[in-house]
Parts: structure tokens; sequence; C-alpha cells
């Protein structure tokens, strides 16, 4: 009872302390409100933002690109990740290329890819794919390659169709892998949202930031910021739930 | 009652017969060879156990048999038919039990039915977590099983194939001294009810002689037949008696005559 307790109280303890310090900080005005915006104040805007549909629209644009840009990543990368970790052929083909374009990072893909695909959603939704492809395509190919000798062996010899051996044990033995992939994937997609948003956008969480520091409202920048780390970890949280429901064979440490 | 039953001398036709094979990895550019001239006839409805030491080959031997590796000097033929790779008609048993953890009992035990329908299947799933004496745990996963019990399963999974041969690779191998004395009474049972020919590869001396209807002594460097075996003794086997004893000091000092001056002074039955 008591540690049930302290568990559940232990990971509030350090952002209520944050809150406190801000609240006093602001309160003694140790600090210029131009630069770290009160409380209040950001109760303020988040109240209007909310009331004017601000928040939700942004937060709805910049997840809407992320989703199709990670979706297409998911696609590709399980596809590429499978035909690539059963065949060396394949592998040999793809890799050489496929390191060059993932060794570049994505700021450096967005000056041509605007010049390319212009300031539209297009360019938004490939930037963020090639943020995501790479960790799902990496950790698929790690997961296949890792499938151990001896279920291929058994599986022969019980005489089992490709077909089965590839949705039955291939992947599922791959699963672990492909989901640190999703994960990891996920965690970039979003970070690529907000630095395409940041760059060249008209909508999203990550243009209300700038336009924040365009109008010098750090109240602005500091909700935009947030929403990002809500929803990063929410997503975070709701991928680690579903590996948890779908991995439940695996003996964990923590269990 | 004597196990000649099983096996008649006369209109002696073999299972298996192994003859003249040779096989040899490469090793870092050196030839390593692990089998050497390897000759050996195994009945139909036999119970062969071969024993012998790590790196003799027994194990390689059983893998060749199976198939799973086709890449030897010899041959190996099965009813007269010379073997191509993996078939159904042999089953494997490895001493990693080699369940898939994300399958339960039932779905392991099933994996290899594919082409059969759902209601075929199940029953035969039912039919031999029976026999394994799993009744019970039909959705439990391998990581909520024990040792023994996961043998069992991959011992079920084998058998609901229905194979003519079963290839055991130390299956007892990773076991406790308890279980594998418990595992050992359970596949003699099993083999009541049938007339699978089987072949078990271990380096427990006690459980060749218990099992096998004839035992092969395997010496290494490179993996010879050293000695066969017949195994006259009457079932159930008592590993107590005083000519279970006798047979098991035979081939404990065949062994050890391969690796001189190894024999523990302090050994005594």
């Amino acid at each position: 009872m008591k540690k049930s307790l302290v568990r559940l109280i232990l990971p509030i303890v350090l952002p209520l302390l944050i809150v406190l310090v801000w609240v006093y900080v602001t309160e003694k005005e140790f600090i210029g409100a131009y630069l770290i915006p009160s409380p209040l104040a950001v109760f303020n805007t988040i109240v209007l933002f909310i009331g004017d549909g601000t928040l939700l629209g942004d937060t709805w644009n910049s997840l809407s690109r992320m989703l199709q840009g990670f979706f297409l990543a998911v696609f590709f990368g399980l596809i590429f990740g499978v035909v690539m970790g059963l065949f060396t052929r394949f592998d040999r083909f793809f890799a050489g290329v496929f390191n060059a374009i993932r060794v570049i990072p994505p700021l450096a893909w967005i000056p041509i890819i605007i010049l390319w695909f212009g300031i539209g959603e297009t360019s938004k939704v490939i930037i963020i794919f090639k943020s995501a492809f790479f960790p799902i395509l990496l950790n698929t190919i790690q997961g296949i390659e890792g499938v151990p000798k001896g279920y291929f062996e058994v599986s022969k010899l019980m005489g089992v169709s490709k077909r089965k051996v590839l949705f039955s044990v291939i992947f599922p033995a791959a699963l672990p892998s492909i989901f640190v992939g999703l994960r990891l994937g996920l965690g970039a997609a979003w970070m690529a949202v907000v630095a395409a948003e940041l760059i060249a956008s008209d909508s999203g969480l990550g243009y209300r930031i700038t336009q924040g520091r365009e109008l010098s409202q750090p109240d602005v920048m500091v909700i935009g910021m947030a929403m990002i780390g809500l929803i990063g970890v929410s997503m975070d949280t709701f991928i680690t739930f579903i590996k948890k429901r779908v991995l439940s064979w695996q003996p964990g440490i923590k269990s | 009652m004597l196990t000649q039953a099983r096996v008649q001398y006369e209109a002696y036709k073999p299972k298996i017969k192994i003859s003249n094979l040779s096989k040899s990895f490469q090793q870092r550019g050196n030839k390593l060879e692990v089998l050497n001239n390897v000759d050996l006839e195994v009945q139909e409805g036999e119970f062969l156990t071969i024993v012998g030491s790590s790196g003799c080959g027994k194990s390689t031997l059983l893998r060749l048999i199976a198939g799973l590796d086709s890449s030897f000097n010899g041959s190996i033929t099965i009813d007269d038919q010379i073997i191509n790779g993996i078939g159904t008609d042999r089953g494997m048993v490895f001493q990693d039990h080699r369940l898939f953890p994300w399958m339960n009992v039932e779905q392991n035990i099933g994996f290899g039915l594919e082409h059969f329908p759902v209601k075929q299947r199940n029953s035969l799933v039912a039919e031999h977590i029976e026999l394994v004496g799993l009744k019970g745990f039909e959705k439990a996963k391998p990581g909520e099983l024990s040792g023994g019990m996961s043998q069992r399963v991959a011992i079920a999974r084998t058998l609901v194939k229905k194979p003519d041969i079963i290839l055991l690779d130390e299956p007892f191998g990773a076991l406790d001294a308890l279980t594998r004395i418990q595992m050992q009474h359970e596949i003699l049972r099993i083999r009541e009810q049938s007339t699978i020919t089987m072949i078990l590869v271990t380096h427990d001396i006690d459980e060749a002689v218990l099992l096998g209807d004839r035992v092969i002594v395997m010496s290494k460097k490179p993996g010879r037949i050293q000695k066969t075996i017949p195994i006259f003794l009457p079932r159930p086997r008592d590993r107590n008696s005083h000519d279970f004893i006798k047979i098991r000091e035979q081939i404990f000092y065949l062994f050890f005559e391969n690796e001189k001056g190894k024999i523990p002074e302090d050994y005594s039955i």
C-alpha cells in the first residue's frame, strides 16, 4: 500500500517543483516577463487559444502531417526491412544508397525538398518520412537477421510453407526489434515535423513557436513547446502500451 | 519380458542404412574431420542410443540423418531410398526445446499441422497434449513452463506429425537430474504406444543403457563407432540391478580407454 503510493507520487514531484520555482521566479520578477512568461499569462493564452481553435488547429495540422509521413515510413520500412533482412542480394543492392541518404540529416534535406516540392504539405511529409523510415528499416532488418537459426530448422523439419514461416515465425520473432524501430521512428517523425514547420510553414505547432518568436510572445512559444512535449510523450506511451500487449509472451525484466 | 519383440533379426531389413559416412567442416581454412567412415544400420521400431563425449560427432550424425546438412561423403538411405534433404518422415527433438515463445502449448504442437482441417488438427493436438501429460496447460506460453514441460511440448510437436523416425539430440541434457529421470520414463511410456524408430543421442551412459535396444559408443577425433552393444535386459529396466551396472561399467571403461589416465581412481560401483 505504502509502496504503491510512493510509486504513484514519485514521478509527480519534480514537475511540481519546477512549476513552483516558475511561479516564484515570475512572481518576484527576478527575470523579465519578456524572457519568462508568468504562469498566469501562459494560462490566459491557453484559454484564448483553446477558445479560438488555434491550439486544436495547430495540433491537428502537425499531427496529421506526422501521421502521414510516419505511416508511409512504417509501410515502406517494413517491406524493405523484411526483404533486405531475408535476402542478402537486396541488402547489398540498397544498403549503400540508403546509408548515404540516412546520414544526411533532415535539416540538410529541407532546402532541396522545398526547391522541388514547394513549402506545401508534400515536402513536410517527405521530410517526416525520411526521418522515420530509417529507424524502422534498420531495426526491422536487425530483427529479421536475428531470428534464431533453430527456428528455421524446426520449420523445415515440420515441413511448413514459406508463407507460414514468414508470418508465424520470422515476423513474431523480429517483432521486439521492429517495435524498437517503430518507437524510434515515431520520435524521429515528431521531431522532423516540428523542424519542418519551424523553417517553412504557415500552420502547425512549429510554426506557432516561430510566430511567438517573431512577435516576442514567450507564452506562445512555451505553449507550443509544451504541446509538442505532451503529444510526444503520449504517443510514446501509446506505442509502449501496444508493445506490451502484443509482446506479452516476452519475459520482461520489469514484470 | 525381453525387448527382442521389437527387433527381429530374421527377415533383416534395416529402416536406416548408413554406409561409409564421413563428414568434415572447414574451420579457418583447416579441414576438421568430424565423422570418419561410419557404418550403421537401424531397424524398424528400434530404439537406438548413441553415447559419446562432446565433440565425437554424435549430434552431427543425427543432423545428417535428419537432412539438416547435406554435404557429406557416403550414403544414408531410409527404406532403401537415398535421403534427399529434410523429410517429414523424420522428426527431431533438440536439447534446447526450440518452442516458439509467442505461441501457446496448443499452437506450438499444432505448428506442423498446417494443411489439416481445423477439427482434425484440434483433436490431434488434444490427443498429444494428453499423451505427454500436459492437460490443463493448453493455453500456457513456453515462458510459463518448466524445462521438463517445454521438452514434453517439443516431443508432442514432433510426434503429432506421425514421423517414422524420431531423432532426439540430447533432449534431456539441459534438465536437472530428477526431471531427467522422469522424462526418461516418459519417453519409454510414449514408446510403448507406438512403433516409431528412435535414435537418441546422449552423453549420459545411464540414459543410453536404460533406453536403448542397442547402444552405440562413439569415440572422437574423428568421430567413429567404437562399439555396438546390444542391451538384452528386460524392460522395465532397473538401473540399479547388477546386470545394468555391469553394462554401464563396460561402457564407462570403453570411454576412458580413449582418454588415457583420465579414469578417476575413486570410481567404484
